[in-house]
């Protein structure tokens, strides 16, 4: 089962990342307020992937089947390039418009 | 013993009942994979003939065929028939007969449930099959988008049929994904760790995962508009707080999955008819298996691009803009993980091969358009155009059916031990591929022209004329093409023509049987060392047959198979299932009572059938289990294994696990669906806010206490063997106080109808009622259980399993009240 989390686990974190920026966005749009929590948790879901994917290449954390390492590594990298590309416009386009 | 005499008392003990009675009591695995495939092929002639008539109507302008109100419902219904009862039925159908034959086990995990679904799906789908003859079919579209499909706009019946007749079908798919999973996970050969599980197998988990996570979302849509449309509770009506975006995002939460939990299974069975075809292996198994669960995951958070046109924030468009294409990215993947497998290989182009490289034309094309639309202004564009029709035609017929029928061609000899006589299927390949592209391609050209999705008609002049017209000559080519495919299926059939044990020299598990398989699929259970074990021992069928793997030798008639390690795949329990039964289609009649006491309003048969399935529930679970310790087991090959039900993790245990992620699901959509109104709704706040009584919530915060606390006492005290009644008493008293702090919430809102914050609290107070309702339930069948001798320190699991819900509905019960309350005390 820790292995299917293994995984599993990094493009689940990125969702839950994806998911409270989106209801943070319509918070912010509701009551009006500014867009710094949204670029400041954005970094936090970066931290966060960057985090997991260093934990699962240590020996401690990561599988001992070679198998599941590398695919979990692969689908580390894979939330980290999405958590990157999916919530970057932030950064670009206007918040409530 | 001999291999004979094996053989026949095997199918003594694993047959179903003779004569037509089996048809009814078998709860076998090959059998109701079977029954679902037959059952899910009618429904796709019945949506194909649906298909038809539409094209026949749009065929010329001003048609006289049809009136609006028919043409309503039949491109409703063509839809709703196409996704809910042929495409998820069609892979649970796959899924069912083949998984355990691909995995080296003799039935799946749960197999009454298995039965249960496929009746669930048969008295569904039949529900709206009597619309339809009725004439009183669905007609708000497949998505069923409120005002048009609340009392509003569909006052009549025939949204009822819809709502109600697709959840009963629904509870048939999170039946099969539970059971799936399960069975991946813990059904399989020894020695099968991960890394030698089928690629099939990884597909099917990714796919059933999805299915868990992807379906409560609907079937908490249709609960809403359902209660909106029978009880006035107004969730989707913008002058009582509701907004009808709100079931725009609940039903694509699950459609935009729903997509891939289409297309997933059929890149399963092109990951394993390709290599096979090409005489190789896969090229990048781990590439595809990390392409499969990336593409499983990201797909829940594109739903939003059904929405472009709603008038959502650009900022929020743009985080779905980019999550559609990135899915691109291990679409391609796969893609050139398939082309790299031919270039390796040495591909013959048999007729499955023939319908693989159609998909490849078909699929890539639909994938285009699909980053197309992802692309917000080509989005607004082409909305609600034929463009998007003919895109999603690309996809999901270019990317399920042309695999599917790929697949029948592939295992047909599997199911019926024979080799096809006449050679039509190759000639109905050309007709199918050729009529496809035909109607479908200028479908994107007529899109672009501006003609729009569900239009009965168009006027002469609108320069779309010749283009509809030839689009209806190739549909009906296309037509002749699926009618050719059933002949050839049914030549194939009766004519006597045995084929050999494995026709296109598979390495796969399932072809290590006799054809047509035996009831018990594998004498004796393999123990596998590579990815394809037949390819690497070609007399594995006979060592097999001979009884040389595990559980070879017959045990006092019962049906045994090995669970294993998830990760490892060394074996750790013998699972005994259950015999024939009816239970399943009787439970599943009991079922239909409360959805038909929804449907035609009578109210008193809710209940009623509700308590007969709680009866049969109870009957259903107490055949489980033993009232002795049975110790280690000889499983053959000199390995000693405890019997599953004497595990601390019993296969309902995780069964339970997965039920509750779908579970948590639907709250988590629940709470989402109370966020979004609060946000996003016009006429918020609501008149008053629903305050707390301080006695009652100290109830439920006392229940969430004692509940999950007595539930322990009673685990540790029966593992020290000593009674475990006093912990279950304590249990017992904790539910009850959750259930009284529970029922506040509805009786602090005394009018689900004013407003949709009222509404909604009464649902997510429901849903706290019905789980501490359910724990109540299970802490007095433990009881039960625990004087009648069931449990033990070696038979723990059933004290585990109700842990797990004892937690749950505390979790969720403190969750209502915080939602519920902390307005009121915040404001």
């Amino acid at each position: 089962m820790i292995d299917v989390l293994r995984l599993f686990g990094p493009l689940l974190m990125w969702l839950a990342s994806f998911s409270a920026i989106y209801g943070l966005h319509a918070a912010i749009c509701d009551q009006g307020w500014d867009r710094a929590p949204l670029v400041a948790v954005w970094g936090l879901a970066v931290a966060l992937q960057v985090a997991l994917l260093l934990l699962l290449s240590t020996k401690k954390f990561g599988a001992h089947s070679a198998f599941v390492r590398w695919t979990s590594l692969a689908l580390a990298t894979v939330g980290l390039v999405a958590v990157i590309w999916t919530l970057a416009p932030l950064a670009f386009l206007t918040a409530c418009v | 013993m001999n291999a004979l005499r094996r053989h026949r008392e095997l199918s003594r003990i694993w047959a179903s009942d003779p004569g037509w009675r089996g048809w009814f009591t078998t709860v076998n695995h090959t059998d109701i994979g079977r029954m679902f495939l037959a059952v899910a092929v009618i429904f796709f002639f019945i949506g194909g003939i649906l298909a038809m008539l539409i094209r026949a109507q749009l065929a010329s302008p001003r048609s006289p065929f049809m009136g609006p109100e028919i043409y309503n419902q039949i491109f409703t219904m063509h839809g709703t028939i196409m996704m809910f009862l042929f495409a998820i039925p069609l892979f649970e159908g796959l899924a069912v007969y083949f998984l355990p034959k691909l995995l080296g086990a003799r039935d799946l995990a749960f197999p009454r449930l298995t039965a249960f679904g496929f009746w669930c799906y048969v008295f569904g789908g039949s529900m709206l099959l009597f619309a339809l003859l009725a004439g009183i079919a669905p007609d708000s579209g497949w998505f069923m988008y409120p005002p048009l499909s609340s009392t509003l706009g569909s006052p009549g019946i025939n949204s009822d049929f819809w709502l109600i007749g697709i959840t009963f079908v629904e509870i048939s798919a999170i039946c099969a994904a539970v059971e799936i999973t399960v069975s991946i996970l813990r059904y399989r050969a020894a020695g099968m760790s991960l890394s030698r599980m089928p690629i099939f197998a990884w597909y099917a988990l990714v796919t059933s995962l999805m299915i868990l996570t992807g379906f409560p979302p609907l079937i908490l849509g249709s609960l809403l508009l359902e209660l909106e449309r029978a009880f006035g509770m107004p969730f989707f009506q913008v002058e009582h707080g509701g907004d009808s975006l709100l079931w725009q995002h609940l039903f694509w939460l699950f459609g935009h999955p729903e997509v891939y939990i289409i297309f997933l299974p059929a890149a399963g069975v092109i990951s394993t008819i390709l290599p096979v075809m090409a005489r190789t292996t896969l090229l990048g198994y781990g590439w595809v298996v990390v392409g499969a669960i990336s593409l499983g995951v990201l797909s829940f958070s594109i739903w939003v691009h059904h929405m472009f046109a709603t008038g959502i924030p650009h900022m929020a468009l743009a985080f779905f803009s980019a999550a559609s294409t990135l899915v691109a990215v291990p679409m391609g993947l796969q893609i050139f993980a398939w082309l790299g497998t031919i270039w390796k290989g040495r591909p013959q182009m048999h007729l499955p091969m023939l319908w693989i490289v159609g998909f490849f034309a078909t699929f890539v094309i639909g994938g285009l358009t699909g980053v197309m639309v992802a692309i917000v202004p080509f989005n607004w564009q082409v909305h609600d155009t034929a463009f998007v029709t003919a895109h999603l035609h690309y996809v999901l017929v270019g990317g399920f059916v042309f695999p599917m029928l790929a697949a029948l061609y592939y295992w047909m000899p599997h199911l019926t031990g024979r080799k096809r006589f006449f050679k039509l299927g190759e000639t109905a390949f050309w007709l199918v591929f050729i009529g496809f592209h035909g109607t479908f391609l200028l479908m994107h050209w007529v899109g672009l022209l501006g003609q729009r999705r569900r239009i009965y008609t168009y006027d002469v002049g609108s320069g779309w004329e010749v283009i509809n017209l030839i689009s209806s000559v190739f549909s009906f080519v296309m037509a002749i093409g699926f009618a050719l495919i059933l002949i050839d299926v049914i030549i194939h059939m009766v004519i006597r023509s045995r084929g050999p044990r494995n026709p296109w020299a598979a390495g796969s598990l399932e072809w290590a049987m006799p054809i047509p398989p035996p009831p018990y699929n594998f004498a004796s259970l393999p123990e596998v060392t590579s990815r394809d074990a037949l390819a690497k021992s070609p007399g594995l069928a006979l060592s097999l047959a001979k009884g040389e793997g595990y559980l070879g030798t017959p045990r006092d008639g019962l049906r045994e198979t090995l669970t294993v390690d998830t990760a490892t795949g060394r074996p750790n329990g013998i699972v005994v299932f259950p015999k024939n039964t009816a239970l399943p289609i009787v439970m599943a009649f009991v079922t239909g009572g409360i959805f038909l006491g929804m449907l035609i309003k009578a109210y008193w048969l809710v209940p009623l059938a509700g308590a007969g399935v709680v009866a049969l529930s109870l009957r259903w679970v107490w055949g489980l289990g033993d009232r002795l310790d049975q110790g280690l087991q000889d499983a053959g090959r000199g390995l000693m294994l405890p019997f599953a039900s004497e595990t601390a993790d019993p296969p309902g245990w995780w069964g339970s696990v997965f039920l509750l992620i779908a579970n948590a699901t639907f709250f988590g959509c629940l709470i989402f669906g109370y966020a979004f109104l609060w946000t996003v709704a016009p006429n918020w706040p609501p008149p008053e806010w629903a305050v707390a009584d301080a006695l009652w919530l100290g109830f439920a915060l006392s229940g969430a206490v004692i509940g999950p606390l007595g539930i322990r006492w009673a685990t540790v005290g029966l593992s020290r063997d000593r009674s475990a009644l006093p912990g279950l008493v304590a249990t017992l008293i904790g539910v009850g106080a959750l259930f009284a702090g529970a029922a506040t919430i509805p009786l602090s809102l005394p009018d689900p109808t004013r407003h949709a914050y009222d509404a909604t609290l009464w649902v997510i107070g429901g849903y706290a009622l019905f789980h501490a309702a359910l724990g109540a339930l299970m802490s007095g069948f433990l009881i039960a259980r625990s004087a009648a001798g069931f449990l033990s320190a070696r038979r723990l699991g059933e004290a585990r399993i109700v842990r797990l819900w004892v937690d749950y509905s505390s979790l969720v019960t403190l969750a209502a009240l915080a939602a519920a309350f902390a307005p009121g005390l915040l404001s």
